[in-house]
């Protein structure tokens, strides 16, 4: 309220006729008006920015900039980075496999728990004065040469994220780590003309490994540019089992072309566009092949089991019977999900894997016996990249950290007999003992029958070598002992 | 004044380093985007993720709603804002990605800014129950 007392000089107002007490007029506040205008503009600019981020590219604005960015992520030596500048259907292909791998790697103690995919240890990359020159292979497809810069590449081998188990097992094999000295070294990257492939994908320019690659191969082999976008035109089929009886139909008739056809086309586009470099050559020895083995099988009975998650898909196969004559002998393949039975020309032979699990819990089971297909345009594919890293992560699960630890472990007896010069590595022992090979049946009473190398003189001669393989594989023989 | 200074503290960390990866630093707007890109999450999970975008849209209208007096608009903005922080700040912890600074911050000013609704919506019960008839 007005208290201001009344003034002569001023005009007659209603103030001076109510002067005792009047409400006063409302008016905002200045500094209200001014948060509520701070207010108001910050939240036009965060408007815009949601609407910019939610619209964000992905992917470069040219081939040039794709490479320069992959490096750039090298040089930061961040995994994501890398991962990112890969385009979408490949990326998508590897990243899961990558991530699962290093999950199993560091549970079996190979990798260490302080394993960081975002930035490994142990080994760093500078990358100074990079240019690089583009030129289009395709609509959407162009090869990046690398004009000029050095990549300088760290390695501290301490520093690497080894598990305990890896650090055991080199130890064995006379590889320290600890006592390796750290190691730099700059290559000149306008050396050697590498070329790296740019692919239009998405939103963006992506470097292309797969492209990458079979570029490199194609000027390799000294072959001309593939005509792009017309080569292999990936067919798929309706269902994921659907990819798997195809797949059996173009692996009993040896049909390559078809097998191609039922790939990933995100994934292995490269290869479908690379593919006339190769295929008529392949066919061309298919045919001559048919013909020499005089091949004719049929798939009997297939059935199969996709357990389906999204766009992706494993099938595993249940059961499977080809029947057929090569070279006029008749011939038979039969799998009920258990047995594998062979026959050729009246001789049959069966494999089970319950007998391999009842010898070995830790056997393989049927379900990692599959396909990992994905959907790609309401049709299904297979997806040869995660049906690799399925298969080695099958292949992992079934190991446990136990088979790592020390030299009596199954890798270590393994590292043992490499390092010994098994395998024909130019070492001697193990190998060069009479009538034992590394597939002959070890127990572990055999342990014993190999003191005869450790009693061996560090300077021990060829001779003594030799007596020494003798006596192994004589004790093997008896049984141990 | 709590809410506010938490909502505000989240959309300022969201600004800030919020994940490393090697020696490459990303804002929470970054790793949003290569969450999306690289498909880590995927359908539901990812239209929710990419509300993240909104967080300084959600800071303006929690600024305006307490100088305007919108206590509910407060309320609601600030605990959508605190609770956002926290879920994405656990998310990426269980990620490959090192977090950063702008996590802390983030997550420290969620939890205020969840405290300071805590109060609101006590209050506002208690302004109800007090209302004459």
């Amino acid at each position: 309220v007005s208290t201001d007392p009344v003034d002569p000089a001023r005009p007659p107002t209603d103030d001076r006729l109510l002067p005792y007490a009047t409400p006063e007029p409302l008016r905002p506040r200045p500094h209200a008006l001014v948060a509520v205008a701070v207010g108001l503009v910050a939240a036009l600019v965060a408007g815009a920015f949601a609407v910019t981020s939610l619209g964000g590219r992905d992917g470069s604005a040219s081939p040039e900039e794709a490479v320069e960015r992959l490096f750039a992520a090298l040089a930061d030596e961040d995994l994501v980075g890398v991962l990112e500048s890969l385009p979408p259907g490949e990326r998508s292909a590897i990243l899961p496999g990558v991530r699962d791998l290093a999950e199993e790697l560091q549970r079996l103690r190979l990798l260490s728990d302080d394993l960081d995919l975002g930035g490994i240890s142990g080994i760093g990359f500078e990358v100074e004065g990079l240019e690089t020159e583009s030129s289009p292979l395709a609509e959407g497809i162009a090869a990046v040469r690398l004009t000029a810069g050095t990549l300088t590449t760290s390695t501290d081998p301490a520093d690497l994220p080894v598990g305990e188990n890896l650090e055991s097992l080199l130890a064995l094999g006379d590889v320290d780590l600890d006592g390796t000295d750290a190691d730099t070294s700059t290559d000149d990257l306008s050396e050697g003309d590498l070329r790296l492939v740019a692919v239009e994908e998405g939103d963006g320019w992506h470097v292309s490994l797969f492209y990458s690659l079979a570029e490199m191969a194609r000027i390799d082999a000294d072959l001309p540019p593939p005509d792009f976008g017309r080569g292999v035109q990936p067919v798929g089929a309706p269902s994921p089992e659907a990819v798997v009886e195809k797949l059996a139909k173009a692996a009993v008739t040896l049909d390559p072309g078809l097998a191609l056809a039922l790939l990933a086309p995100d994934e292995m586009r490269a290869l479908h566009d690379y593919a006339p470099l190769f295929l008529d050559d392949l066919e061309a020895d298919r045919e001559e092949w048919l013909e020499e083995a005089d091949l004719d099988l049929t798939v009997e009975r297939l059935e199969l089991d996709a357990r389906t998650v999204g766009d992706v898909s494993r099938v595993v196969i249940r059961s499977l019977a080809v029947t057929g004559t090569v070279e006029g002998d008749p011939v038979s393949i039969d799998f009920d999900g258990d047995c594998m039975r062979f026959s050729v020309d009246g001789d049959a032979e069966e494999m089970c894997l319950s007998d391999a699990t009842d010898a070995a819990p830790r056997s393989p089971h049927a379900d990692d016996l599959g396909f990992t297909v994905v959907r790609h345009g309401g049709q299904w594919y297979l997806s040869p990249v995660r049906t690799g890293f399925d298969a080695a992560l099958a292949g992992l699960r079934l190991l446990e950290p136990a088979d790592f630890e020390g030299a009596d472990s199954t890798f270590g007896q393994f590292v043992e007999a490499f390092a010994m010069g098994a395998f024909g590595f130019g070492g001697r022992g193990f190998a060069g003992a009479e009538g034992l090979t590394f597939d002959d049946d070890l127990a572990p009473e055999h342990d014993a029958c190999f003191d005869a190398y450790d009693e061996l003189d560090p300077d021990a001669g060829d001779e003594e070598w030799e007596v020494a393989d003798r006596r192994v594989a004589r004790c093997v023989a008896r049984g141990g002992g | 004044v709590a809410a506010v200074a938490g909502a505000l503290g989240v959309v300022a960390g969201s600004f800030l380093p919020y994940a490393r990866s090697g020696r490459a630093v990303r804002t929470s707007y970054e790793v949003v985007a290569t969450a999306e890109r690289l498909e880590v999450v995927t359908g539901p999970a990812a239209t929710l993720l990419r509300g993240w975008y909104l967080v300084p849209l959600l800071g303006a209208g929690a600024w305006l709603a307490a100088v305007t007096g919108r206590r509910v608009l407060l309320v609601s903005s600030c605990g959508i804002l605190g609770v956002a922080a926290l879920v994405l700040g656990g998310l990426l912890r269980r990620s490959p990605l090192t977090a950063d600074v702008g996590v802390a911050i983030a997550s420290l000013a969620g939890v205020l800014a969840l405290l300071g609704v805590a109060r609101m919506t006590w209050e506002l019960r208690s302004d109800r129950e007090h209302r004459p008839r």
